[in-house]
């Protein structure tokens, strides 16, 4: 029975070195977690700059309806600019599928470059070891020439490390795969979102702000014109309502940019991601993925010398 | 983009103005009628509902752009979710050969301990 089991161990641990280093090495998989966390912490949505711009936009039709010089017109612009500030508001949520696809891409990164799938082999098959063990020893009683009585769980361990290899490898495969397709989508679809922020947004936020600028102070100016000299509460509403308005078409033009930022940062984040999967070839990969190999055969080693003799100069 | 649509609004925003700018305009000789103002007015309202047409439109128009590749995401996404779901099968697989070595490890003791093997 020892040489057939000498047979299959041999067998075994060649098919695991023969398996060859993952396609990834382990930092590789850590950058690739790292992208999937900032893709998950993505907080600056496009939605918010259109709902903003929502806002403000209201503020303009308002402030034309108090020019209006028959009330049927004033009450006509108030129902447009509720109508418009909804459907606008309605629009705003289709500003972030992609930027959501991209989420869930980014989790799915997380999901694929777990740990996971790795460490729930562990349980079973140390159950495993335990049980063989067992029987060994029942064999030993009957059977000579004995077994070595770690074998159960020398076994256990061999399956165990096959699985661990076989998954990573095909999770790592799968990992790179998918990076490089998907980024000519993540670079197009940030571009694409940039390019509707920089061009339509900005202008849509430039014509209006222009025009309740121009609205504004001019309703300041005739509230002074009218007002008796010095400090009075209505010249103080009327310069915090235009300080107010101000601020706020400052605050839309900061997160527009903001946003723009981050999405281009997303897209320089994921072309590193795909230059680190690309350039792990170079002397620098190749000396870290042969570490990682030989981290991964090294228990191996104590393994193999109690079944098979090995050369002095051999060492795993 | 949809160049044509922004020059289209920023011509419209300008015509709101220049009509704003006359009903304000309290220097006109001879001043505005009543229903001059109204019809001024009537004016500007129409022309902002032209506004709020031209600015649904710009707002589709990114809208389409912003989501021009949702669906091929979709794809890779629907793809990337059926290789996880194999590889959570393959380590479920791997711990169910074990399972079962480990089952006939027990049978196997069980039958040498009380004679039927061995």
């Amino acid at each position: 029975m020892l040489p057939f089991i000498r047979s299959g161990l041999w067998c075994l641990s060649l098919c695991l070195v023969l398996s060859g280093c993952a396609v990834l090495t382990d930092s590789q998989v850590k950058n690739i977690n790292a992208f999937a966390t900032t893709t998950k912490a993505y907080s600056a949505f496009p939605s918010a700059v259109v709902k903003q711009y929502a806002d403000l936009h209201r503020r303009v039709e308002l402030l034309d309806a108090t020019g209006q010089p028959d009330t049927a017109l004033v009450f006509s612009q108030l129902e447009r600019a509720r109508a418009t500030y909804n459907s606008n508001i309605d629009m705003a949520g289709k500003f972030d599928l992609s930027l959501q696809l991209l989420q869930q891409y980014g989790s799915l990164l997380a999901q694929l470059s777990s740990p996971d799938f790795v460490s729930d082999l562990s349980g079973p098959t140390t159950d495993l070891g335990g049980n063989l063990d067992h029987v060994i020893a029942l064999y030993n009683k009957k059977v000579h020439p004995a077994l070595p009585v770690s074998l159960g769980s020398d076994l256990s361990k061999l399956i165990l490390l096959a699985g661990e290899k076989l998954t990573k490898r095909k999770q790592t495969k799968a990992l790179k795969q998918f990076v490089l397709a998907a980024d000519t989508l993540v670079q197009a679809t940030a571009k694409n979102l940039a390019d509707a922020l920089d061009v339509g947004m900005q202008q849509l936020l430039s014509i209006d702000r222009d025009r309740w600028t121009r609205d504004a102070r001019s309703m300041i100016a005739s509230e002074m014109n009218g007002a008796p000299r010095g400090m009075t509460l209505r010249k103080y509403q009327g310069l915090q309502f235009y300080y107010d308005g101000v601020s706020d078409w400052q605050s839309a033009e900061d997160l527009r940019s903001q946003v723009m930022k981050a999405a281009a940062s997303l897209a320089q984040a994921h072309a590193a991601l795909v230059k680190a999967v690309r350039e792990k070839k170079d002397l620098a990969g190749v000396i870290d993925e042969t570490k990682q190999l030989i981290t991964d055969v090294q228990p191996l080693g104590p393994i193999l010398s109690k079944y098979i003799p090995l050369p002095k100069t051999f060492s795993l | 983009m949809n160049t044509e649509t922004l020059n289209a609004l920023k011509q419209v925003n300008l015509q709101i103005q220049q009509l704003q700018g006359v009903l304000e305009n309290g220097t006109l000789t001879p001043p505005l009628t009543p229903q001059e103002a109204d019809a001024i007015g009537q004016a500007i309202d129409d022309l902002s509902a032209l506004q709020d047409t031209l600015i649904h439109q710009t707002l589709q128009a990114m809208v389409d752009q912003v989501n021009a590749t949702n669906s091929q995401l979709q794809t890779l996404l629907a793809t990337m979710q059926t290789t996880s779901a194999r590889l959570g099968k393959l380590a479920t697989g791997i711990r169910q050969v074990s399972d079962v070595v480990g089952a006939l490890a027990q049978i196997t003791t069980h039958a040498m301990s009380v004679g039927l093997i061995g």
